[in-house]
């Protein structure tokens, strides 16, 4: 028994040591961001950069792939997170494709962000990476433009007034070279995401088109056309990904409209970064009252929608980080036994307007 | 207020924090040592000794490990702290228990109604076993990735490592007379096998030192602690696991070899 058992912790190590190493393992998806559909185009805006000089996004860019980031240099978490993984992963990445990437990060924060402090700090992760500074105006309106939501000064909890943070959107948003971002990457990508996806962006690759979904925020994941799907076609299109705005940071649930344009599969677990938990679970008739009961692995058939719906099955996750408010975004992956790991972002919208989401999606 | 460390995934911060859980357990497993020696005594009609110092280095090492700072920044900041945890918790802590433990006592555990399973246990095969399948379990990403952010996941995983520890050392400490062939050079190539040259410990070294990306996503996506980059995080949680695993063993090693020269000289 005792050998059986080994040979189990043996295999399972070596298969969860191996986990995102191999390319093959997410085969069935071209990338690991979030789609955006439609795609977002460069915007023709200029900023100043460190050294002060004017910083044209689109004509300084040209022919490469920006990943744009609002963010501020006194972040204690998503900043640097996203910073020191992009620089983790350009640091092993072929110069020439290194070469045609550019991190390009708004500061929020114009007031402690001066173009010293952003050199600085940017350097410390890699020198080539860009810090840029405008009117909060001009920043709020792109933030706006790119459906990035907007920054704004936290009041500090203890009495120094210059320990504030700063809210801001999470995300950051790739322009590939044909000055269009296809995808974006939400808190809680890692590095082996960046490593699968960046050498795509930098050859020009960008995620098949795909009609536009009702909601601005869906997955990773590429048309699908019947039933029928070319090798290395994206096997799941999510039409609906949407959270009812919790009252409360406890619990919130979400639902998904997710069409599987490919062969039968299993969603097997859920997993958001954002939330200490995130289970399956179906709405159950218990004597007079209605209870949630969680669910085991969900069967999708072949061709088949899988619709996760008020009153019915859907992810429940437990403990938010912060109480999400409507508009904003946050990264849920769904892992399938056959498609694999997908990335996605369900839109935080009022309880009012969840029926209508729905409506569209069906 | 958490009543075990758990990843918070908020930004770290000096500010103490209390962890109750642990006191109580910590409390809970120094009560139950001393107890159980003092049955022991009663039970071989000899005068009950007071804790052995090295059972008492044992509950402070347990208490250092899974108390803040380190049971904090090794549950949801940095892999290298979580491996400091593991060194303590799995390897040293429960040496130094066992070594507590007198032989009155042992021999009290070698007749009770948990002693067939006991004994199975402890077999120096099966203990060698268990104790890697402990490691390997415990060290696999999505085990640490899943259990970590809850209290009750992490404090499993705090758990699993005591009661592998305990099961490694058990035949090495409190020599069973069911045991005979268990003799020291045996032991010995015990300690060479289960920590200085263990395949999974190499392995998960290995894994940590040399992969191009971060093992653990709870370390990677943590909050920034310091100016330590994950990748050189990972790095040295692998070379902390090797370098202190082979020294524990080296340090076994010589004791049992000094004891047994002693003992034929």
């Amino acid at each position: 028994m005792f050998r059986r058992l080994l040979t189990l912790a043996l295999l399972t190590g070596a298969v969860a040591c191996n986990r995102g190493r191999e390319p093959g393992r997410d085969a069935a998806a071209t990338f690991r961001g979030v789609v955006l559909s439609p795609p977002l185009e460069k915007p023709d805006v200029t900023f100043t950069d460190t050294e002060g000089q004017p910083y044209n996004l689109r004509l300084k860019t040209a022919g490469m792939v920006v990943l744009l980031f609002f963010g501020y240099t006194h972040c204690p978490d998503v900043c640097p997170l996203h910073a020191a993984n992009i620089a983790a992963v350009l640091r092993q990445m072929p110069f020439d494709e290194r070469a045609k990437i550019q991190f390009l990060f708004v500061t929020t924060d114009p007031a402690r962000d001066t173009p010293q402090r952003l050199k600085e700090w940017l350097g410390n992760f890699d020198p080539s990476f860009v810090g840029l500074t405008a009117p909060s105006a001009d920043v709020a309106q792109l933030e706006a433009s790119l459906g990035v939501a907007p920054s704004r000064k936290e009041t500090p909890a203890t009495g120094d007034s210059a320990s504030y943070l700063v809210g801001h959107g999470a995300q950051v948003i790739a322009f590939g070279l044909d000055q269009f971002a296809h995808t974006e990457y939400p808190f809680g990508v890692r590095q082996e995401d960046w490593a699968w996806d960046l050498p795509r962006l930098a050859r020009g690759e960008v995620p098949a088109a795909r009609p536009p979904a009702n909601n601005t925020a869906t997955a990773g994941t590429g048309s699908v056309a019947g039933t029928t799907l070319a090798p290395g076609e994206p096997a799941f299109q999510v039409a609906l990904a949407v959270m009812a705005q919790p009252v409360s940071a406890s619990e919130a649930s979400v639902y998904l409209v997710v069409r599987n344009g490919a062969g039968a599969d299993t969603l097997t677990s859920v997993w958001s970064p954002e939330a200490t938990g995130a289970a399956i679970h179906h709405t159950q008739a218990d004597g007079g009252s209605m209870r949630m009961v969680a669910s085991g692995a969900v069967p999708v058939a072949a061709g088949a929608t899988l619709e996760f719906l008020p009153g019915g099955t859907h992810v429940m996750l437990t403990g938010l980080r912060h109480l999400p408010a409507a508009g904003e975004s946050f990264p849920l992956r769904l892992r399938f036994a056959r498609a694999g790991e997908y990335i996605i972002a369900p839109l935080v919208v009022p309880y009012a307007g969840l029926e209508a989401h729905i409506r569209a999606a069906r | 207020m958490q009543f075990w460390c758990s990843a918070t995934n908020t930004a770290w911060t000096w500010n103490w924090t209390a962890y109750p859980g642990v006191w109580a357990f910590v409390l809970l497993l120094g009560f139950g040592l001393s107890r159980w020696n003092r049955r022991g005594a009663e039970q071989a009609g000899i005068a009950p000794s007071a804790l052995h110092p090295l059972a008492i280095v044992g509950l402070l090492l347990l208490w250092v490990a899974l108390d803040w700072p380190l049971g904090a920044l090794g549950a949801g900041y940095l892999a290298s702290v979580h491996m400091l945890q593991f060194i303590l918790i799995g390897l040293l802590a429960p040496a130094a228990l066992l070594a507590g433990v007198t032989p009155a006592a042992a021999q009290l555990a070698e007749r009770g109604r948990a002693a067939p399973i006991l004994a199975r246990l402890t077999r120096p095969v099966t203990a060698l076993i268990l104790f890697n399948a402990i490691v390997l379990l415990t060290h696999l990403p999505p085990v640490v990735d899943g259990l970590m952010p809850s209290q009750l996941g992490s404090m499993l995983i705090d758990l699993l490592w005591l009661v592998g520890g305990l099961l490694f050392w058990w035949p090495v400490m409190l020599a069973s007379p069911a045991q005979p062939q268990f003799v020291p050079p045996l032991r010995m190539l015990y300690l060479v096998v289960g920590l200085m040259f263990s395949p999974v410990m190499f392995g998960l070294v290995g894994f940590m030192v040399y992969a191009e990306r971060p093992l653990y996503g709870i370390y990677e996506l943590a909050p920034p602690f310091a100016a330590i980059t994950s990748r050189d995080d990972h790095q040295l949680a692998g070379v902390l696991m090797s370098v202190v695993g082979a020294t524990v063993a080296f340090v076994g090693l010589s004791v049992i070899f000094f004891r047994w020269s002693k003992t034929d000289g």
